[in-house]
């Protein structure tokens, strides 16, 4: 009994960890984006909200939650009201199976890897539901298009998983970042970016397309859709919406790290805080949460620089582009570790 | 004592789910219920200890077939054709014989079982070692591919919308 | 204790709403789902009858079906848009004639 108990407050200290983890990071984010953006594009960005601006979100917040709750007429309550709640608890399931350090995993499942392919397709019917219920024409396309686009490039997404899957003979995260822990003459790290470079292409393509963030942000392209699934949400529930989108970023970039650049290791500096006790894991953190934001920094960049797709371009791109790569990197992959 | 509860939950969530299929008034929600009882079996899954069938069923079920269904509803315009369907007065009865019928078979069915819930390991190992083993499932596995193309090439040939090639 | 028996009532009545949807619904996307439902009642058969014996076998032909099921969908699907186009409804009552 006492185990069952014991088990029980692990997953919570887990749940509870996971979720303040991901709202300081989409706290921060909502700020760097706009700052990020704003010196690309030669502006200030926020400046006023505290130094530098940084508590232009907590500002954000305040102002999103005083706004008017508005349903439209004709809309389908229970879906319509259902559906930001489920966008945001779908995009919190694959969290929990990302470690941020050896051990520092909410859930370290066996299935790991096939667990978040799973859990992050589920996200798709909560846009469908979002898009259906509002009754509107422009959440309607945009509902669709999301579907469209997730559906197909899941499928190259899911497939460049598969080589590294392949290298390491687990789909737990933990021991994923564990095969890339060591490195050639110390220095060159064994990150799976080298071994799987087309791989590495290929899930960079995908999982933008499946955030839907620039250049395949058709979804919410303003320019013809107004704001896509959520254009008839206001107040508290457009701000779950944000807060999913952001969370979705925050655990691509994230899978990123884990998958092909080595996780929480980096040559000469782990090894050295290998012998720093309980220090090590802050470390690990520490060298996690930059490598994430490296990745994070790259795609905001492209967001500053690239345009939007065209929706047949896109979805040419998937089927004709990315899923041949995708299949002749694990042929490839295959041929070699049977060689070998 | 907290097993039995947890599966009673999931049962009860699977059951109205399914019911939900058939008996709600709106189309989309008949979906949305679908996609409760599908990810309902996806934990009946966990409670047998087979988590590579849970997994795959959320991904395949729930990720796709739920949205290839919502898309019919939307693409049919399902939900705009709203008449109340005629009730059968047979079709009730029968069901329900039906169920009643299977339910007092299965209670007559000594089922021997030997071992405990959970006796087959469930991981994605086992599971692919009797899926790809040549003496067990590997021509059926081939199979189901070419199935699956199939299937493909025939949904694309039909869902087309222009008749040029 | 939950035994074998409580899994195969459980897929037993999803067995019956199904087969009851699937012969009463009117509407051919209702129709499809229903027989979702029935191949998922099948499953939870087969899982818990493997899980419960300790052989994996089951799972493994459990796994079979959620393929073909995924094919049935893609293809019903398919088949449904083709009778919208030419029907301006996918009500069965309406798909009775021959030809038109």
């Amino acid at each position: 009994m006492s185990e069952l108990i014991w088990s029980i407050a692990r997953a919570l200290v887990g749940v509870v960890a996971v979720i303040l983890f991901l709202s300081l990071n989409v706290l921060f984010l909502t700020w760097l984006e706009r700052k990020v953006i704003a010196r690309i594009h030669v502006r200030y960005g926020p400046n006023r909200a505290g130094p530098f601006g940084l508590l232009q979100p907590i500002a954000d917040m305040l102002k999103l939650l005083t706004k008017e709750d508005i349903v439209p007429e004709k809309a389908d309550r229970l879906v319509f009201n259902l559906a930001p709640v489920m966008a945001f608890l779908f995009a919190l399931l694959p969290a929990v199976t990302i470690g941020i350090g050896s051990g520092l995993i909410a859930a370290d499942l066996p299935a790991g890897v096939l667990y978040i392919a799973a859990v992050s397709s589920l996200s798709t019917i909560a846009i469908l539901m979002a898009a259906w219920g509002s009754n509107n024409k422009y959440s309607l396309l945009g509902g669709m298009r999301t579907a469209a686009q997730s559906l197909s490039y899941e499928i190259p997404l899911v497939l460049s998983m598969l080589g590294i899957v392949a290298i390491v003979g687990s789909l737990s995260t933990q021991d994923i970042v564990e095969a890339q822990s060591s490195a050639w003459f110390g220095i060159i790290p064994k990150w799976f970016i080298f071994y799987q470079p087309l791989a590495f292409i290929v899930f960079l393509s995908a999982v933008v397309a499946e955030m839907g963030r620039i250049p395949f942000d058709l979804p919410e392209s303003e320019s013809e859709l107004v704001a896509g699934f959520h254009t008839e949400y206001s107040g508290m529930k457009f701000a779950m919406f944000m807060f999913a989108e952001y969370i979705h970023f925050v655990v691509g970039s994230a899978l990123l790290v884990t998958l092909f650049l080595g996780g929480w290791y980096l040559p000469v500096i782990s090894p050295l805080a290998e012998n720093l006790g309980v220090l090590k894991y802050l470390v690990q953190v520490a060298i996690f949460v930059a490598k994430m934001y490296v990745i994070i920094f790259f795609l905001m960049w492209v967001r500053g620089t690239l345009t939007r797709t065209k929706v047949n371009d896109m979805l040419g791109f998937g089927w004709k582009g990315l899923l041949p790569l995708a299949l002749l990197n694990v042929v490839v992959t295959g041929v070699v570790l049977t060689l070998r | 004592m907290i097993q039995d509860a947890v599966f009673l939950v999931i049962s009860l969530c699977a059951v109205a789910g399914a019911a939900g299929v058939v008996f709600a008034q709106r189309l989309f929600h008949a979906v949305l219920s679908l996609a409760l009882c599908l990810l309902s079996v996806a934990a009946i899954y966990i409670t047998l200890g087979a988590e590579f069938l849970a997994v795959i069923q959320v991904l395949v079920y729930a990720g796709g077939v739920v949205v290839l269904f919502l898309f019919a509803v939307m693409l049919t315009k399902s939900d705009l054709q709203l008449k109340r369907e005629p009730l059968d007065t047979f079709a009730p009865v029968s069901a329900v014989l039906f169920g009643v019928l299977v339910l007092f078979y299965i209670a007559r069915t000594g089922f021997v079982a030997h071992g405990e819930r959970g006796a087959a390991p469930g991981d994605v190992a086992s599971v692919g070692q009797v899926i790809f083993s040549p003496t067990k499932y590997a021509l059926p596995f081939e199979l189901v591919g070419i199935l699956l193309l199939a299937a493909m090439v025939g949904a694309i040939y039909l869902a087309r919308r222009d008749e040029r090639w | 204790m939950v035994t074998v028996y409580h899994y195969v009532f459980l897929a037993a009545v999803l067995f019956t709403i199904g087969a009851y949807g699937m012969l009463s619904a009117r509407n051919a996307v209702r129709v499809l789902m229903s027989i979702e439902l029935m191949l998922n009642a099948a499953n939870i058969n087969l899982v818990a009858f493997s899980s419960y014996s300790g052989t994996v076998a089951g799972q493994g032909l459990a796994s079979f079906v959620i393929a073909i099921a995924a094919a049935e969908a893609g293809v019903g699907i398919a088949i449904l848009l083709v009778l919208y186009r030419s029907m301006r409804s996918v009500n069965l009552r309406d798909a009775a004639v021959m030809r038109w």
